[in-house]
């Protein structure tokens, strides 16, 4: 797995700048604000124009954003399969081929590490997209498995489209099958004679698709896709977009609304899949999986761990990095991530909280909210509900054959 | 020479980062100090000096990390002129023509590491980890004294308490990586998270500088700690420059005692520490004089002060022993060059950010640990590690613009070659083959040099007063550490004799410009007199 | 497929003592070993013309008194050395130094003023080796160093310590993690004796004498002396056989099943628990309780497999470090050799050549590079060969030498030949005859040893005796107290706490734990 280094070409200036993207100068020629950050060392936009308006493309018509700094790792061999159920908490075996599916992996303590979506390309080639790096530990966990992992994240790169016209849109370009193609479902077509994968996925609780294509065709690509995407329109979009359209659907995000355990310093900060709310994902009457046994006798004792919830939040003001109190005075939580949504009409939010088990704490919960106007916080104590995510449910999602608008 | 009374209540030896921490809260505390150095100028090991016209040399310690940020703000460091530049880079030249940069920016860093292994700079995230979690476990312990665990005192036991507490609050799986880490060899530790060898020699340095022992020797993942644990404005394990070089240390330390009415007499050094009954009535100097003091510290260490500043009859013959079987081993010489103009390293761009930190030419473990077999057999590395920096690429004031000050710290240099004393042809050799390394890389370079100045063990001995030219004042082993440091049973900064102290990096936590040492001598010698010591703020918490 | 209550792994003296052990609790125990005969790495190979000895511990001090009494090993014809081994340090151009019984209770060939020195740092070791003896014997605090048991286990034996005096309390603190050289420099002149206590210091241990936590190996060393079956070693000549036998037929006697030849390829595994085995043969076994006695890496990542680890233990196990770096010359000479100053060679001693602690610290230099040390140091015992086989009268020499990499840089195609000549001449210039009397000789490098005798690396101990490997973490941190992930695995062998040479305690442990789950 060893990558020689590349004695190419030694930068004259600062040594190591941000990675570009092969779409790089695609995004930085849509971009006029300037908001650039690091995502896994990649330079890459979190605002492009309008923050809003870019969020409303997601949900009116069409977005595309670019998810190459995603990391990419490629699973092959004969024990593909059994090296993945091993990895990960949900059952491999009966991941169908052309599918694709959301999962998590554990530490020994049954500590989620990260989570991702793998897709199952053929029976023994999958492909897994992880916000975090993982090159390490996938390694260190195929050893006795006839596996090879290879990390693909430098020379694959992908496109989301994501909104109601996007189906519309790869129907004017040509792609047969999209009306066919499930939610969760894949398959590899061409346009314009450039190979992809297209898959039915995405990051925002709308209908949309996520694709990907070597590093070389790229431009080509993404030209075609711009240039017929015209009367569908489409919009090139910065993470803070897909941020509240991710807030909406529910989803959660390593090192944002939990510590991944491979970074947590603080021992007390490392999260089990049922603290995520996600502990449907884990398979327990499958065989031996890292961190089965953890989370099994985590199972037999009264939890006081931290857990994610989905909030709704009185009045109009985000509250964002607030804190949750129970009966306004006791300190149960801190808001992970929080947005005004525009298609709830609500301050929405996710929060971890330690609860306990008595059901009465949730009903009396506040949070408070520091709003600043002009230099002056405005102090809120605001009721908080909990809720059952997604805060927002589209029925577009996952109709099929998808819409055409 | 001033005039100064010859009563004080204190009397320190040495102005060492050490003695000044110590004299200066002393003096805050309302006690009359007095600190006396034996050289023309202050401050030990951390000084600047005009070796070269116009040129100022860091020529002993030469970057700073560790020195504690709560002792800046007790004595006022920054209104008396101290700043602290963080250090922006760092290199490894490889002997294929490559280097390996490193930068501040962990990110930056991180991609630099790609460039070698994506499974290494991966990895780093987890090594950063690890390390980060012990530097957590250890900060809080810089700025309290050791315990005496064969004690039944109510102080000892309940700082043993308080240890074995935060051990407890250790889970089980990080408390064998700690011990696992405070007694494993760098190479074995780094081992455990890399594969390339460039990027495993570029992080083992820290295990090794300062001590007399390789990379490959169990204790030298502890030493790594020791380099990492400090930190530049919160950003733990990064490394600064001293605006002005590290003298200007000792002279914000210096400005800060004179205004609270402290008083330091240069060119006084102390003959004998003179002990009347068991207690210490003051000090004799070379030149006869007396100062009178029913307290002295000794900033010097523990050898020197209990060997040559003490006469032996009013020490136990155990204690003499102990101190005697102290292990302090010169293991680095220096060499400080000023420079005509900026040496020209082709593999690199001249304006690259790793040139301004830290500069090395070893790139494996077994160059390392070859090194340091030279030094077992009693002659200096004929293949040394060179630490090397030029600190005016990034400070303006040690040098006109366009000339340089270049500090190379050298291991490893024995403090003696073959059990014989130092002469000049064996100096000049050691000099020469510093010089030859960075020639090496660097073609031209031996003609940029307006001036040298070779230091080895001798030297520092001589000059400084360090034992052996030791630069941690004793070794830095876990037999030398904590509460076994200097002494087991003398590890409260106080000795067999009523009224004689230590503060010098002979005792916890140790070496390094750190002036924690110095801090809680203080603590203890105010407990002593009754005294309150609230101007002596507690570590910063760690959260 | 057969069914027993307990299977053991590898018939060598841990595995035999578990069997043993767990026989005796009424349980029917199955014992499986690869090679065709029990004794593992102290087995007895025909060497030379039908002459049987152990090839490898031929040598291997003594045996936990604890084992002897539990198994009842009396009864058996234990043959030790009743007046203990002397040790001379071999010193071509001085005087020999002749170290006596029980590590220096007398010395030769040193100053009165030294040896009086050397009377109070052995006391002081001693004394300080009580810690490991009474560690021992314990099963290690395993992954939940909170429980109110281990806790109360290492604050008894903390304040065991301190009641032996405050001053010794702290020299025990200050001197656990130096290094040997230290100690010896610190209270000793003469270079062949600090050669010789450097070299007992660091045996089949990868650290020279100024490697900081060097005087570690020798405290461990010290307190498997006075824990040993009165105090005692066992005879150079046909001591460790007698052992192995003792064993065997303690076993036998308590009803143990053998299968030799039964190499073991695979448990048989499912979802965590281990239900049986699977032979290389094809053969199959069951039980509820597997115990193996083999290397801890050997049983995790071949045996268990990798797969069914978790992560976090598969990095510990692989980051362990087990490659071994001592090797054995057995040499047969027609005759005992004579002494170049015409002194009789007496064939009770044990000969050190170490001559000086720079000398085992060079050669550590040359381990540490993968490198041929330039003058080897070794250990060498001279046994008679008995009076029925047809060498009546001749000697086997066995050589036992330090610091021989386990992958050689280059390769060990000639150096083998090197390495041999180099010992065989130091020999030589203390015993001019030496060579002219050589019947045969043969020499196990590390990597020969992980071959024949199906141990990762060729390690002597299955994987560093060093600090970050010891109690609580060894092998490894998860599985210290013999239990394993895998519901129904134990290991109990020399990777295991206590470890070491021929001792035994960590079956005696290992039988102890499985006895206590199972009643529970």
């Amino acid at each position: 797995m060893t990558q020689l280094k590349e004695k190419k070409d030694r930068d004259t200036t600062f040594s190591k700048p941000l990675f570009r993207s092969p779409f790089y100068d695609f995004f930085a020629a849509q971009e006029t604000e300037g908001h650039w950050y690091d995502w896994n060392g990649y330079k890459s936009p979190t605002i492009l124009s309008d923050e809003e308006l870019e969020y409303f493309s997601i949900r009116s018509t069409c977005s595309v954003f670019d998810i190459t700094p995603l990391n990419k790792y490629r699973i092959v061999g004969s024990q593909a399969e059994e090296f993945l159920n091993k990895l990960t908490v949900r059952n491999v075996a009966k991941q169908n081929v052309a599918t694709v599916k959301y999962t998590l992996w554990c530490d020994q303590e049954g500590f989620v590490i990260d989570d991702g979506t793998l897709f199952r390309i053929s029976d023994n080639d999958f492909r897994l997209c992880s916000q975090e790096k993982h090159l390490p530990w996938l390694i260190d966990t195929s050893h006795g498995f006839d596996v090879e992992i290879i990390d693909e994240s430098k020379h694959v790169c992908g496109i989301s489209l994501q909104g109601p016209t996007s189906a519309s849109l790869l129907r004017l370009l040509g792609v047969n099958g999209i009306d066919n193609l499930k939610p969760f479902h894949l398959f590899q077509t061409k346009i314009s004679n450039i190979p992809i994968m297209i898959s039915r996925t995405g990051f925002t609780g709308d209908l949309g698709y996520e694709i990907f294509m070597k590093n070389n065709v790229a431009n080509k690509f993404i030209e075609r896709v711009w240039n017929a995407g015209t009367n569908h329109g489409i919009t090139a979009i910065g993470y803070n977009a897909l941020n509240m359209a991710r807030i909406e659907a529910g989803f959660i995000v390593a090192n944002i609304d939990f510590i991944s355990s491979d970074h947590a310093i603080r021992p007390n900060r490392c999260r089990r899949p049922d603290d995520l709310g996600l502990g449907w994902l884990v398979d327990l009457n499958k065989g031996f999986f890292n961190g089965k046994k953890a989370i099994l006798n985590s199972k037999l004792e009264d939890s006081e761990a931290f857990k994610i919830y989905a909030l709704e939040i009185d009045g109009k003001e985000p509250a964002e990095g607030s804190v949750i109190y129970y009966n306004k005075k006791d300190e149960v939580g801190t808001v992970t991530s929080a947005i005004w949504s525009p298609m709830a009409k609500k301050s929405i939010a996710l929060a971890q909280l330690k609860l306990g088990s008595s059901k009465s704490k949730m009903e009396n919960l506040w949070v408070e909210i520091y709003s600043l106007k002009e230099l002056q916080y405005h102090k809120l104590m605001k009721k908080v509900s909990i809720v059952k995510p997604p805060f927002i449910n589209l029925a577009r999602r996952s109709a099929c054959p998808p819409s055409n608008c | 020479m001033q005039s100064v009374g010859k009563n004080f209540d204190v009397i320190v030896i040495g102005s060492g980062h050490n003695g000044l921490v110590n004299a200066c809260y002393l003096q805050k505390a309302g006690l009359n100090v007095l600190v006396l150095e034996k050289n023309d100028w202050i401050g030990g090991a951390a000084v600047s000096r005009e070796l070269h016209p116009g040129i100022l040399y860091s020529n002993c310690s030469y970057v700073c990390s560790l020195f504690r940020p709560e002792i800046m703000r007790d004595l006022e460091l920054p209104k008396h002129g101290l700043q602290i530049v963080a250090i922006e880079g760092g290199t490894v030249f490889t002997k294929d023509g490559d280097y390996l940069a490193s930068f501040r920016n962990y990110h930056a860093k991180k991609r630099e590491l790609e460039r070698f292994s994506v499974k290494d700079s991966e990895s780093y995230s987890r090594y950063s980890r690890d390390i980060l979690k012990q530097c957590r476990f250890i900060q809080p312990l810089l700025m309290r004294t050791a315990p005496d665990p064969a004690s039944f005192k109510f102080r000892d036991l309940s700082e043993m308490l308080y240890i074995l507490r935060k051990v407890n609050d250790l889970t089980a799986s990080e408390l064998a990586d700690t011990v696992r880490f405070w007694t494993m060899s760098i190479s074995d530790f780094l081992d455990e998270y890399f594969e390339n060898d460039v990027i495993k020699a570029s992080l083992a340095v820290s295990g090794i500088i300062g001590t007399a022992l390789g990379p490959m020797s169990p204790g030298t993942a502890y030493v790594l700690l020791h380099h990492y644990m400090g930190e530049v404005d919160g950003s733990i394990g990064a490394w600064g420059y001293a605006r002005g070089g590290m003298g200007a240390i000792s002279k914000a330390l210096t400005s800060s005692f004179r205004a609270m009415g402290g008083t330091l007499l240069n060119n006084s050094e102390v003959e004998k520490v003179d002990i009347r009954g068991a207690r210490v009535k003051g000090v004799i100097l070379k030149n006869g004089d007396e100062y009178l003091a029913k307290n002295v510290v000794s900033n010097a260490d523990v050898k020197r002060t209990f060997l040559k500043l003490t006469d032996p009859e009013h020490l136990p013959p155990n204690f003499i022993k102990k101190v005697n079987n102290f292990k302090i081993r010169g293991s680095s010489g220096k060499v400080n060059i000023a420079l005509d103009s900026m040496p020209n390293f082709p593999v690199i761009s001249e304006n690259n950010p790793c040139l301004k930190g830290d500069i090395h030419f070893t790139d494996s473990i077994e160059r390392m640990e070859r090194a340091y077999d030279d030094w077992k057999m009693g002659t200096w590395s004929r293949d040394p590690f060179l630490d090397m920096m030029i600190p005016t690429l990034t400070d303006p004031t040690m040098a006109p613009p366009g000339k340089h000050f270049m500090s190379c710290f050298v291991q490893y240099c024995p403090p003696k070659v073959g059990g014989q004393n130092w002469t000049k042809e064996n100096k000049d050799a050691f000099g020469e083959t510093v010089i030859q390394q960075i020639a090496d890389y660097s073609p031209g370079f031996k003609d940029k040099i307006l001036h040298m100045e070779v230091r080895t063990p001798k030297e520092l001995e001589e000059e400084v007063g360090l034992t052996e030219g030791n630069i941690f004042q004793g070794e830095l082993t876990f037999d030398q550490l904590l509460f076994n440091r200097p002494i087991p049973g003398y590890a409260q900064y106080r000795s067999p004799i009523k009224g004689l102290y230590m503060c010098g990096s002979s005792t916890h936590p140790g070496g390094g410009v750190m002036g924690a040492p110095g801090r809680n001598a203080a603590v203890e010698i105010l407990k002593d007199l009754n005294l309150p010591d609230s101007d002596i703020r507690d570590a910063y918490e760690v959260l | 497929m057969k069914s027993y209550d307990v299977i053991v792994i590898g018939a060598g003296h841990n595995g035999l003592i578990v069997a043993s052990k767990l026989a005796a609790s009424g349980r029917r125990v199955l014992l499986l070993e690869a090679g065709d005969t029990y004794g593992g790495m102290a087995r007895s190979e025909v060497l030379f013309e039908g002459f049987q000895a152990p090839e490898l511990a031929s040598n291997a001090g003594g045996i936990s008194k604890d084992v002897v009494q539990d198994l009842g090993l009396n009864k058996y014809d234990l043959l030790f050395n009743e007046d203990g081994i002397k040790t001379v340090g071999l010193n071509i151009e001085n005087e020999s130094v002749i170290f006596g019984s029980n590590f220096g209770k007398s010395i030769e060939g040193i100053r009165k003023e030294e040896f009086k020195r050397w009377k109070e740092l052995r006391e002081k070791f001693f004394n300080q080796s009580h810690l490991f003896q009474s560690l021992a014997s314990q099963i290690p605090v395993g992954s939940n160093h909170k429980t109110v048991r281990s806790k109360a286990n290492l604050f008894l034996t903390a304040a065991k310590l301190r009641l032996q005096g405050k001053e010794q309390f702290q020299e025990l603190l200050r001197m656990i993690t130096m290094c040997i050289a230290d100690l010896v420099e610190e209270e000793l002149e003469t270079s062949s004796l600090k050669g010789l206590i450097s070299f007992d210091s660091t045996l089949g241990i990868k650290l020279g004498p100024r490697s900081p936590t060097s005087y570690l190996g020798l405290l461990y060393k010290l307190s498997q002396i006075k824990a040993s079956y009165q105090e005692k070693s066992l005879s150079i000549n046909g001591g460790v056989t007698s052992f192995i036998n003792a064993l065997f037929k303690s076993a036998e006697e308590n009803g143990v099943d053998f299968v030799f030849k039964g190499k073991v390829s695979s448990l048989i595994i499912s979802d965590s628990v281990a239900t049986g085995v699977k032979l290389e043969n094809g053969a199959e076994y069951s039980a509820k309780t597997i115990v193996s006695s083999i290397s801890p890496v050997n049983t995790f990542l071949d045996l268990v497999g990798a797969q069914n680890l978790e992560t976090d233990l598969t990095r510990r196990i692989r980051a362990l470090r087990y490659s071994g770096n001592t090797s054995k010359l057995n040499i047969i000479l027609e005759e005992i050799p004579k002494l170049h100053n015409s002194q009789n060679l007496d064939a009770n001693y044990r000969y050190v050549y170490a001559p000086s602690l720079d000398s085992v610290e060079s050669n550590f230099n040359s381990l540490k590079y993968n490198e041929l040390p330039s003058d080897p140091n070794f250990e060498m015992y001279f046994s008679k060969i008995s009076s029925e086989s047809s060498l009546n009268g001749a000697v086997m020499a066995s050589i036992c030498i330090q610091n021989t990499p386990y992958s050689l840089k280059g390769d060990w195609k000639n150096s083998k030949e090197v390495l041999m000549n180099k010992v065989i001449s130091t020999i030589q210039k203390w015993a001019p005859e030496f060579k002219k009397g050589i019947l045969f000789t043969s020499l196990l490098l590390p990597h020969e040893t992980e071959k024949k005798y199906c141990v990762a690396g060729g390690h002597w101990h299955h994987s560093e005796l060093q600090i970050d490997s010891l109690y609580s973490l060894r092998p490894t941190f998860g599985v210290s107290d013999y239990s394993t992930p895998i519901d129904g695995l134990f290991i109990c062998g020399a990777g295991t706490h206590p470890g070491g040479n021929l001792f035994g305690l960590s079956g005696l442990n290992a039988a102890k734990r499985i006895l206590r789950e199972s009643t529970k």
